[in-house]
């Protein structure tokens, strides 16, 4: 994901269907990512399917500041709006 | 009716009253007003030797007090601001530029003192709804015309007391080299400052109340005094902080130990060293005083000048920096550093951001020893804070209201820290005790939920980014209704108190992280 960014990626959808387990840690990059596209005027959305991962975005509040979607093509349709 | 002998006595009393109070309303006065203005002088420029020369001198000439100026710059370097080297270069200018008073003391003054007193004292009264800055201009010069008038007392005293049977005391005490030394290392003790031991003697051996030997060793002994002052005044400092003070002490020393043996030869030998020198120079003893009293200040900036690495290499060994020292130590605050509140406030920021940085590691791996450690370095921080403000109230000059501001916001941050970081604890504890099963699985949602929280509020602290204190303030806002779900999910399946405690601990803990996040919008964060 970092390497995307360093690339010059300006757009980036975060597919965590996949994701059984979240740590802080994952959090943070999450948040990092979310950082760095809004400073370049870029966008972040993230598939979290998952509801054990789901409520972990919202317990840490981070939910309030990322764009997060149950689906992919909620995922992908708030990253073309 | 007037005792025998009193009157003397009574002029040399008063004039040793007056002096000091001058003298201290002067530095206290010049570090309000010049304080400020030296931090940006010595944060702006790039260390070049020059400019150190010049910044140095000119803040001992303007401060007044070399160990005061010290202190300053060494809660500099600790806030980040200023290089140690260039620290160290600051302070041996400024001891030299503390030559200027006693230069000044040495000329008779007499008429311009009563000329500033008058004018300074008028205008104090007159001008009572002016500008503070305005009115401690003024109090400037009426502490210079205090210091300078409380000398001609003093002058007049001595001259009086020359037959009298305190003088015959004092030149007992004098009559021996090691006397003479002796009273000038205990008088500059007692004083705090050598350039006011030296313009007392100045004006004794003026008066003929030292023989000029005698004096010129008591010149020496003071700054042996003003070495063990400083290190009195920095004995709890530690690390990097240690280096500077052990730096101050040595520079008096290493003066000493150039001109000391040069006067020593001379008087056993008679050889034309330096007191011959500085005969030729001035005709007059208390000018001759003046003029060693400058030699022992500019003989370190010679030695350290030669002998810079290899005496900077001394002091990182015996004094090596704190990367590995305790939490419970504070690494910040000393209590040198409370002569300037500013740069003290500073120093209490970087310390508050210590604890927050090892929140979430408490979070992750409760440790009691480190609990400890936190609990007692808060309330060394709260302590600190209050001697900030007591220090204020003692001083001749009050701490301004926006200092007065940042004193409350960092004692409320102090107490959110210190709840913040027992509620981690308690919460670090309940959870570490539960079974594996639903419950725990919430706790580690929870746990790692908090801990993103609480890094989130570390870079906040750290760098101070509006960007970054508004996001703590955003993921930490009300969230009651997600907890009350996973409560209501979990109290069904049993551990109701088990849950409940667990919830309203995080829940406080979110809480209190908001409040924290609020006092860094309202105060600034840590810089």
């Amino acid at each position: 994901m970092l390497a995307a960014l360093d690339a010059g990626v300006s757009r980036l959808l975060l597919d965590l269907s996949a994701v059984t387990y979240m740590s802080s840690a994952g959090l943070r990059l999450a948040l990092l990512a979310a950082k760095r596209l809004r400073g370049s005027g870029g966008k972040l959305a993230l598939c979290v399917p998952q509801a054990s991962i789901a409520s972990l975005f919202e317990i840490s509040g981070f939910s309030s500041i990322l764009s997060i979607h149950r689906d992919r093509a909620g995922a992908l349709s708030a990253l073309s709006g | 009716m007037t005792l025998p002998g009193i009157e003397p006595i009574a002029t040399f009393l008063g004039g040793l009253g007056l002096f000091f109070t001058g003298i201290r309303n002067l530095s206290a006065n010049m570090l309000q007003i010049g304080g400020k203005r030296l931090r940006e002088a010595a944060t702006g420029h790039t260390g070049s030797p020059v400019l150190n020369a010049l910044i140095g001198t000119l803040a001992g000439a303007l401060l007044q007090s070399s160990n005061g100026i010290a202190f300053v710059l060494i809660s500099m370097v600790t806030a980040g601001l200023v290089p140690v080297a260039t620290a160290m270069s600051l302070m041996l200018w400024a001891n030299l530029g503390t030559s200027t008073l006693v230069i000044l003391a040495s000329i008779d003054l007499r008429l311009v003192a009563l000329v500033m007193l008058g004018i300074a004292g008028v205008w104090l009264h007159i001008d009572r709804a002016g500008s503070s800055a305005r009115r401690r201009a003024i109090e400037v010069l009426m502490s210079i015309a205090m210091l300078f008038f409380g000398l001609e007392l003093l002058r007049t005293g001595t001259a009086d007391l020359h037959s009298g049977e305190a003088a015959e005391a004092m030149r007992i005490a004098g009559a021996s080299a090691m006397g003479a030394f002796v009273l000038g290392v205990v008088g500059t003790l007692i004083t705090q400052s050598s350039a006011s031991t030296t313009i007392i003697a100045v004006a004794a051996s003026q008066a003929g109340l030292f023989t000029f030997n005698d004096a010129v060793l008591l010149v020496l002994g003071a700054s042996i005094g003003s070495g063990s002052n400083v290190l009195l005044l920095g004995a709890r400092t530690r690390g990097t902080q240690k280096q500077l003070v052990l730096f101050q002490a040595l520079a008096k020393l290493l003066g000493i130990a150039l001109i000391l043996p040069l006067v020593l030869l001379e008087l056993s030998f008679g050889w034309p060293l330096l007191l011959h020198a500085v005969r030729a120079m001035a005709s007059d003893p208390g000018r001759q005083l003046t003029l060693v009293y400058v030699a022992c200040q500019a003989a370190p900036l010679v030695i350290v000048g030669v002998f810079s690495r290899p005496i900077r290499q001394l002091l990182a060994n015996v004094a090596p920096p704190l990367a590995a020292e305790s939490l419970r130590q504070p690494q910040f605050i000393y209590d040198g550093a409370l002569g300037d509140a500013d740069i003290a406030l500073i120093l209490v920021e970087k310390e508050q951001a210590r604890i927050v940085a090892r929140l979430a590691g408490a979070l992750e791996k409760p440790d009691e020893a480190e609990a400890a450690s936190l609990t007692s370095l808060t309330a060394a921080i709260g302590r600190f804070l209050g001697a900030i403000t007591g220090a204020g109230e003692g001083s001749a000059v009050a701490l301004p209201q926006e200092q007065l501001d940042r004193i409350a916001n960092l004692q409320a941050r102090n107490e959110v820290v210190r709840l913040l970081h027992e509620n981690v604890q308690q919460f670090a504890r309940e959870r570490d005790a539960l079974p594996p099963g639903a419950v725990a699985k919430l706790a580690d949602t929870l746990t790692q939920g908090l801990s993103a929280v609480l890094m989130c509020l570390d870079d906040a602290v750290r760098d101070g980014a509006a960007e970054d204190i508004a996001l703590v303030r955003q993921i930490s806002s009300d969230r009651s209704t997600v907890v009350d779900s996973l409560r209501r999910q979990l109290v069904q399946a049993g551990s109701q108190e088990l849950v409940y405690s667990l919830t309203s601990l995080f829940e406080r803990a979110v809480w209190l992280v908001q409040r924290y996040s609020l006092l860094l919008v309202d105060g600034g964060a840590a810089t």
